[in-house]
């Protein structure tokens, strides 16, 4: 994998043939969402448990679809 | 996107953050793409404290056009709510904020329309009318807004 930065963006670069060879996959995705230490969201996994908080507290959700690495 | 501290404060201070991987969650992707048709990724939607969709943001955005669409999404939640004081106050945050992105014709439209129902005061339609006759000229959103002047 290949890596460069270009203002906020982060890019990365992988090979042809790796596991990110889904059609679904788009080509900035694969290089959004690095780690990086000023990432402060909590991600949750379980879709119903956040459904649930936020019927509780009247907030919404953001749910992301995604295929980058995590 | 998510790593800038304006994206990361917004999704974590406004929203339920949820996120559901391809591959790494193949079952639970299989069960809510279906739900709710979401066929590419990034597919990023905005949806209300009861699951219903309220915005859908498809593909990568820079920053400032990303936090205009989130917000544009709290903002359509907030009037499907019938909260229209803080559907107008997030819909003129984008106009104000994020001037030249995408959303901004859209969410002027909607400032003016959100003002109208909390207030019942057809002016706001004309005040919006006339706004669109300074920016956005051209976008359809100036075109829809243009029977109100």
């Amino acid at each position: 994998m290949f890596q460069c930065s270009m203002s906020n963006v982060e890019f990365a670069l992988f090979p042809a043939d790796s596991a990110l060879s889904d059609d679904r996959v788009t080509i900035e995705e694969r290089g959004r969402n690095m780690p990086t230490a000023s990432s402060s969201i909590t991600w949750s996994h379980d879709f119903d448990s956040a459904l649930a908080r936020a019927r509780d507290s009247k907030r919404g959700i953001l749910l992301d679809f995604t295929a980058a690495p995590m | 996107m998510y790593p800038d501290p304006q994206v990361a404060r917004l999704i974590s201070d406004q929203l339920e953050p949820v996120r559901v991987h391809v591959r790494d969650q193949k079952d639970e992707y299989q069960r809510l793409s279906g739900r709710y048709n979401a066929q590419w990724t990034p597919t990023i939607l905005i949806l209300d404290s009861e699951g219903q969709e309220r915005h859908r943001i498809e593909g990568f955005l820079p920053v400032d056009d990303f936090l205009a669409q989130v917000t544009l999404g709290l903002a359509k939640s907030a009037f499907q709510g019938r909260d229209y004081a803080d559907a107008e106050h997030r819909y003129r945050e984008i106009v104000d904020r994020f001037p030249a992105s995408d959303a901004a014709p859209e969410a002027l439209y909607w400032a003016g329309v959100s003002k109208y129902k909390g207030s019942g005061d057809a002016a706001a339609l004309t005040a919006t009318a006339e706004a669109f006759r300074h920016r956005y000229q051209g976008t359809a959103w100036a075109k829809k807004a243009s029977v109100w002047g």
